[in-house]
């Protein structure tokens, strides 16, 4: 497959039918509709299901099903969907489930709106669901990006036997860019064999069940720590971030996702007159990438966090600096995207006024 | 080039339609003649001409019609009856900008009676960098799935090939070639090759009208 030029949303597509995913349950919701209509399209291609749920319930309750039954499952949705889906979302933590959920974010709360938008980023970060868990969270910015991470997305839901999120905004979803398929930036693994997949019992000895229930305290707590044993290999494994013009900057920008290009933008402009900008894009927002901060957190005058929101990813950035350094809010909700200007000023402050 | 008090653009989803339609519109307005955007395409969420109308009234006298100011953002497939005035007009020139596929060309197919009438310029965009219409065929599957849905007939065929900001030459003439398949296969004549202005001089000598387009819809890291 020679270089396409897709949607974010069709990209992710694609990239889920290439990672082997033959199973897709979904209800339509802006702005992530491409994922479902080119699964539609696709999926009886390849010989998969696709499959249109009644609600975000009932589809993320089927990933529960296919993934228990050791298939490679995608679901994808937005805020309102998202929020109808964590029963599910916490069930298939607990019980193990490997699956890729996909959240293009528009403006909240609520309804809210159909722009693009990063205010779910506690939602899928700390856990929108109840109960002890992570979900490992990925946050592409290109559309590139966006099949790169799809397919490893899938790799590390088997490797952990987790679900793992895609955390874009609706620009990301909508805009169009070129994407190359025959060259997808993927770590090597060796996954497990799914053992435990419910796929009849055969010659087995046992019964596997896929569940998420374990009554007995003890049995629970132990069921609690593995699952913790997991997120702590993920944290010394799965982080990703990218740092630019970071050795001598005095004040370091960070952003994901669409936010991250706009700030990319403002960094250069900075640089262009004069003010040594740097900036950190943290592409796991769990776990979130705490050594880019460590190793900048002495040199710098300060932070600039800028999301789509009022201000959410801001307090891992807190976390990460231990609070030794300012870090700094910018932000705008409901889709409205913060203004150049604006950041480009508050740049000017932190480094000391004007050159 | 020459054109009719009604054009229609259509083509297969993300193929270059709001671009091609705003570019024609103002092409019109610079031939000294009245005319007005249709925005029918009730299929995307971003990216549709509405979002530019307060730039093109300003810049150009354009007026986007088809939606009504209220429901600029609304995720509802709403038409406004101001569609009407641009259908009946006798002085007002008009271009529609139709949704995407069979799905998005479906709107029209209520005005088909009144359109008919017109004799209209229905120009099918299409580019060959996208997924579905790589070649000849699949694009001539999607001219009969719109046309199908839109109960009108395409009347002229558009090269739009592209690649976004990584488009050569070679995107172009890839587009072209089989662009002029589709022609030879459906009988239906290639109107023009439509390119980012600061491509037009690098394109070799072709055998059809070279429109350049200024682009007007960005992501907000390119509006910086």
């Amino acid at each position: 497959m020679a270089k396409v030029l897709m949607k974010g949303n069709e990209a992710m597509a694609e990239a889920a039918i290439q990672a082997g995913c033959r199973y897709y349950f979904g209800y339509p919701i802006t702005p992530q509709n491409e994922v479902t209509e080119y699964m539609s399209k696709r999926m009886p291609e390849v010989g998969g299901v696709f499959l249109q749920a009644e609600s975000e319930v009932s589809a993320i309750n089927m990933v529960y099903g296919a993934g228990g039954a050791g298939a490679r499952v995608m679901t994808s949705t937005s805020g309102p969907g998202l929020s109808l889906m964590q029963e599910g979302i916490s069930y298939l933590a607990g019980a193990q489930i490997p699956c890729v959920i996909v959240n293009i974010m528009r403006g909240g709360p609520g309804l809210g709106n159909i722009q693009g938008a990063q205010s779910d980023y506690f939602q899928s970060v700390k856990g929108g669901g109840h109960g002890d868990y992570k979900l490992i969270v990925l946050a592409p910015s290109t559309i590139q990006e966006m099949a790169d991470l799809v397919q490893e997305a899938f790799d590390i839901a088997d490797d952990y036997r987790n679900p793992v999120v895609i955390l874009g905004d609706g620009m990301l979803g909508q805009m169009m860019e070129p994407v190359d398929f025959d060259n997808v930036k993927k770590t090597r693994r060796n996954l497990p064999e799914k053992t435990w997949a419910t796929t009849g019992r055969g010659n087995r000895e046992h019964r596997n069940v896929i569940n998420s229930l374990y009554i007995d305290p003890p049995v629970l707590e132990k069921h609690n720590y593995v699952l913790f044993e997991k997120y702590k290999r993920a944290e010394q494994n799965e982080v990703r971030y990218e740092m630019v013009n970071c050795d001598d900057a005095e004040v370091i920008l960070v952003a994901y996702g669409t936010m991250a290009r706009v700030a990319k933008n403002v960094m250069n402009i900075a640089r262009r007159e004069g003010y040594k900008v740097g900036l950190i894009r943290p592409i796991s927002l769990w776990p979130f990438p705490k050594e880019p901060f460590k190793k900048t957190v002495d040199q710098v005058k300060g932070y600039l966090v800028v999301e789509m929101s009022m201000g959410q990813m801001v307090e891992d950035v807190q976390l990460a600096t231990e609070c030794k350094k300012p870090v700094h809010f910018y932000g705008r909700p409901a889709g409205m995207i913060p203004e150049p200007s604006v950041m480009l000023e508050k740049i000017k402050q932190i480094a000391g006024g004007a050159r | 080039m020459d054109f009719k008090r009604l054009t229609i653009v259509v083509g297969h989803y993300g193929s270059g339609k709001t671009e091609i339609s705003i570019n024609y519109a103002v092409y019109i307005r610079q031939m000294g003649k009245e005319v007005e955007i249709v925005d029918l395409d009730v299929v995307n969420p971003y990216f549709r001409s509405r979002e530019v109308r307060k730039e093109l009234l300003e810049k150009w006298g354009i007026k986007v019609v088809g939606v009504e100011e209220k429901y600029v953002n609304a995720d509802v497939p709403v038409i406004s009856r101001t569609v009407y005035g641009a259908l009946y007009s006798t002085e007002k020139h008009a271009v529609f900008d139709v949704g995407g596929d069979d799905v998005g060309a479906m709107p029209l197919g209520q005005y088909r009676h009144i359109i008919y009438e017109q004799d209209p310029e229905v120009l099918l965009v299409v580019n060959v960098n996208r997924p579905f219409t790589k070649d000849a065929d699949s694009v001539i599957r999607y001219l009969k799935a719109i046309e199908e849905a839109s109960k009108i007939k395409v009347t002229h065929l558009v090269n739009n090939t592209h690649m976004s900001y990584e488009t050569t030459v070679d995107d172009v003439l890839k587009g072209l070639e089989v662009v002029e398949e589709v022609s030879s296969k459906t009988g239906i004549p290639i109107k023009m090759v439509t390119v980012k202005r600061d491509l037009v001089n690098l394109l070799p000598q072709i055998d059809y009208p070279v429109f350049p387009l200024d682009l007007y819809m960005k992501t907000p890291w390119d509006k910086m």
